[in-house]
């Protein structure tokens, strides 16, 4: 039982460490938190369903073709809406985010319905181990994830563009004298932003069914998981997806599935309050 | 408060006053006019703590609905008349935002964010589950008020409450925020470590913030329960999307200014009314989202300066035309 | 008559001693200048009399009274007031409402006689804009008193800052390198106000500053702090020929 839900917690935790992610490699580098992210992920799953049954293409070409649709909303998104406004006031760009939300949002209700459908997990079945039945789309949920994240951080550390996005998200205007395209590297933020959220959105969709407002909750998951972590560094929001994750299946199997949320919420409230820059953030304390 | 700027407001007193039963408007717009004069009590309660406290709230929607459910207990089950409710709720909110306020001493930013964020869930989903206090699923009826034998019960007339207690909180916020408490606030909000210096008690300071703007927010609450008549948890104003939605509100009207937190509640209130009537459903949800990116990008600092702005625009336009007759002249 | 004892003063940060077994004096009505080349733990000093930072071990007395158990909000209602190194002015407020907010630790309202603008309210702001306006006067700025903080230069922000600091009549005011980026006609002119804040206000004032020539000239008594340790203590002439001082120096500032 215990094992069961440690499983499927950190699978779904895995799922918001992804969204979670996506959300501080934007606000690390810009300091913008993308409200729209969600709504971008809702938006990919949708084209990955519909080319799925509207076009007879099998679940990994559609799946693929979804991350290319992805990457292509991140950059317009990025180009034409933050871009122009990248010096106003933190408080201006996430309205503009919210703004965002409503747009997107309303164009995938007007382009797919309101319906619910139900989406197709990468696998069926399920596993026994030690007693415990473990739903084998929970797993591979879970290996891909690690998979990805593995490729994130080496790209992070090791790549030419991830030494830039780690430099700017140090300081833009060094980066910028050290003749780091900036720019780009927004481009690039929000383009693999864009295709983490659309990635947890694919692996959530069987579980929660598709609709246009199943991302909401998600995105509420993903910022609080980046916020128990800490938005200050690249592993902070993985903690956080986990725990989260983790915590919000133990809290609805043992305490109560109507208040799951509000229990995981509570304790990170009590995290937050003894250490306030998230369990692995750091003060940046201001001098005087 | 300047002669100019005291008449304007005066003349927006009587416009508001006069116009609804001169346009003698269909009740559903009636209600949406009711509607919009309630979420600017909110707005004007969280600009205080956005716009002058500098603190962050992502939880207004759950003060309303602490606001809407204490009232309609107290006026249902205790039989309480509904201004003592009114105040009481207005009162008991407050208090439950300065528990709120509690965990702000120690968060800044994104990490006050998610904490009212868990705040507005955890509201929704307590009041949810928890049917005898809010009728869960069924809901409650919340009574019309009534004041020495008369009832309130037209649309019209509930707006005079409306917008006598809009005007009264307008004054006492005027009030607050140039005086002393609220020089406090704005200090705080512009170098903590300076108001420190200075006297101000920030942890005080950011409590009373909390407790205030919930304050408004429990008096709009209870003004919203009456108006609907019938309510669940699960009404749209309770949600985190609305608190969103708040805060929309005063960043499109203006940040730090109590006329901006009254334009913003009202285009946000009437835009998706105004928009309703497009063939397509979801038109008027892109449009909105369209028209808030639209003012954020052109009005930076919100509506409320827009005017200014384009006086300055004018008198710059006029200046730089003088300097040119004066390079003309001196050639 | 000391006015302020520092106490064998000790701030630690990790390990760290920034201000090491620290001891000195500041008499009634004098002009006392802490100096000490770039990281002495001048500014720390500062930061632990206004409660910013919790001393390691020492203590602090101020006018007879222990000061170092107080909150950093305290200190004012104690009469000490300070100005900070880098201005932490408040910048989406007017120059007055600058100097007001100095005047928050003395003004007597709560927010119920606000909001209702009872007329013992409206009595007391207008005292304290009175106030408020006199100290501008003698800063000889009055005419800035509706502008925004932010909108003005450098140096009249430090003036604004000397402004705020000065309404609350402290008995008591630290100034942290008020000279730093001034020409020399303008540190003149701020050598002539703190003489007049203390011959004409009677306020004992507590000096960090970089500019030798205006420690040099208005100060009593000086303390040159070097790694956080007192190296030397006395009149300007005492402490411009200390080996000890001259040899922390060398290399760095010269000495006027």
């Amino acid at each position: 039982m215990l094992l069961q839900q440690l499983i499927s917690g950190f699978a779904t935790g895995g799922l918001y460490a992804l969204a979670a992610l996506g959300l501080v490699l934007i606000y690390k580098t810009s300091d913008v938190v993308n409200f729209a992210q969600g709504e971008m992920a809702m938006f990919s799953t949708f084209i990955a369903y519909t080319t799925m049954t509207s076009y007879g293409m099998s679940y990994w070409e559609a799946f693929i073709l979804a991350l290319l649709f992805a990457s292509v909303l991140g950059f317009i998104v990025e180009r034409f809406f933050i871009r122009p406004i990248q010096n106003a006031p933190v408080l201006s760009l996430l309205i503009v985010t919210l703004g965002l939300m409503m747009i997107v949002n309303g164009i995938a209700g007007w382009a797919f319905g309101f319906e619910t459908h139900s989406f197709p997990a990468i696998v069926g079945g399920e596993l026994k181990i030690f007693g415990a039945v473990i739903s084998k789309s929970n797993l591979l949920t879970l290996v891909i994830t690690v998979f990805i994240m593995g490729i994130l951080f080496y790209m992070l550390k090791y790549t030419l563009a991830g030494i830039a996005i780690r430099a700017t998200s140090e300081n833009p205007t060094i980066a910028r004298l050290m003749g780091i395209a900036v720019n780009h590297v927004y481009s690039i933020t929000w383009v693999v932003s864009s295709i983490l959220g659309a990635i947890a959105g694919m692996f959530i969709a069987p579980t929660t069914f598709l609709d246009v407002n199943m991302m909401s909750s998600v995105l509420l998951k993903a910022f609080t998981a980046a916020v128990l972590g800490g938005f200050t560094t690249f592993v902070g929001p993985v903690v956080g997806g986990l725990i989260l994750g983790v915590l919000e299946n133990i809290a609805s199997g043992y305490i109560s599935a109507q208040l799951s949320s509000t229990f995981a919420f509570a304790l990170i409230v009590i995290m937050l309050w003894i250490k306030p820059t998230g369990l692995v953030g750091q003060k940046v304390g201001k001098k005087v | 408060m300047n002669a100019k700027k005291y008449i304007s407001w005066i003349v927006l007193i009587l416009i508001a006053t006069l116009i609804p039963p001169i346009l003698n408007l269909p009740g559903s717009l009636q209600y949406l006019l009711d509607l919009s004069l309630i979420y600017a009590i909110v707005a004007i309660g969280l600009n205080l703590l956005m716009g002058y406290a500098g603190q962050i709230s992502l939880g207004h929607g759950a003060f309303l609905a602490v606001g809407a459910y204490t009232s309609a207990y107290l006026t249902l089950t205790l039989h309480v008349p509904f201004f003592i409710a009114l105040i009481l709720s207005g009162l008991i909110t407050g208090i439950v935002g300065i528990l709120l306020g509690l965990p702000a001493l120690k968060l800044e930013g994104n990490y006050l964010a998610i904490a009212t964020l868990g705040f507005g869930v955890a509201v929704t989903q307590i009041f949810a589950i928890w049917t005898s206090f809010t009728g869960g699923f069924s809901g409650i009826k919340p009574l019309k008020p009534e004041l020495f034998g008369f009832k309130f019960n037209s649309y019209l007339s509930y707006y005079y409450i409306i917008l006598i207690l809009t005007i009264v909180l307008v004054i006492l916020t005027w009030n607050i925020i140039r005086t002393k408490v609220g020089r406090s606030l704005m200090a705080m909000r512009d170098s903590e470590i300076a108001a420190k210096a200075m006297g101000i008690n920030v942890s005080y300071y950011k409590t009373l913030a909390f407790g205030l703007s919930a304050f408004y927010t429990g008096i709009a609450g209870s003004l919203y329960a009456h108006l609907l008549g019938f309510m669940t948890p699960y009404d749209y104003a309770f949600s985190i999307g609305m608190s969103l939605n708040f805060l929309a509100m005063i960043v499109i009207g203006g940040i730090g200014t109590i006329s901006g937190s009254i334009i913003g509640a009202i285009i946000m209130t009437w835009l998706p009314q105004i928009t309703s009537n497009l063939p397509i459903k979801s038109l008027s949800q892109i449009i909105t989202g369209a028209i808030i990116i639209a003012v954020v990008i052109f009005y930076p600092n919100g509506i409320a300066y827009a005017g200014a702005r384009l006086k300055d625009k004018f008198e710059k336009l006029f200046a730089k035309h003088q300097e040119k007759i004066v390079v003309k002249i001196e050639k | 008559m000391e006015h302020l004892i520092v106490d064998n003063l000790t701030m630690e940060f990790g390990g760290l001693k920034a201000v090491d077994s620290l001891s000195f004096s500041v008499k009634k009505g004098e002009i006392y200048g802490l100096i000490g080349p770039n990281g002495a733990g001048k500014t720390t000093v500062f930061n632990c009399v206004s409660r910013f930072y919790n001393p390691t071990s020492g203590r602090i007395i101020f006018e007879g009274k222990e000061i170092t158990k107080l909150k950093p909000h305290e200190i004012i209602r104690a009469g000490i007031s300070r100005t900070f190194q880098n201005v932490e002015l408040f910048k989406h407020m007017t120059v007055l409402e600058n100097l007001l907010v100095g005047q928050v630790a003395f003004t007597r309202e709560n927010i119920l006689s606000a909001a209702f603008m009872l007329s013992s309210v409206r009595k007391e702001e207008r005292r304290i804009r009175e106030e408020a306006m006199e100290i501008l006067k003698i800063l000889n700025i009055e005419d800035k008193a509706h502008e925004y903080a932010s909108a003005q230069p450098y140096g009249i922000q430090k003036l604004v800052e000397i402004g705020r600091a000065l309404v609350s009549q402290p008995r008591l005011i630290m100034l942290d390198e008020p000279a730093a980026g001034m020409n020399h006609s303008e540190t003149d002119e701020l050598a002539e106000l703190i003489l007049k804040l203390r011959d004409e206000l009677g306020i004992t004032i507590l000096l960090v500053e970089h500019d030798m020539s205006l420690v040099m000239n208005i100060c009593e008594n000086i303390c040159v702090m070097n790694f956080g340790k007192k190296i030397c203590e006395g009149i300007p002439e005492k402490v411009k020929s200390d080996p000890a001082v001259i040899e922390a120096y060398l290399g760095g500032e010269e000495i006027a």
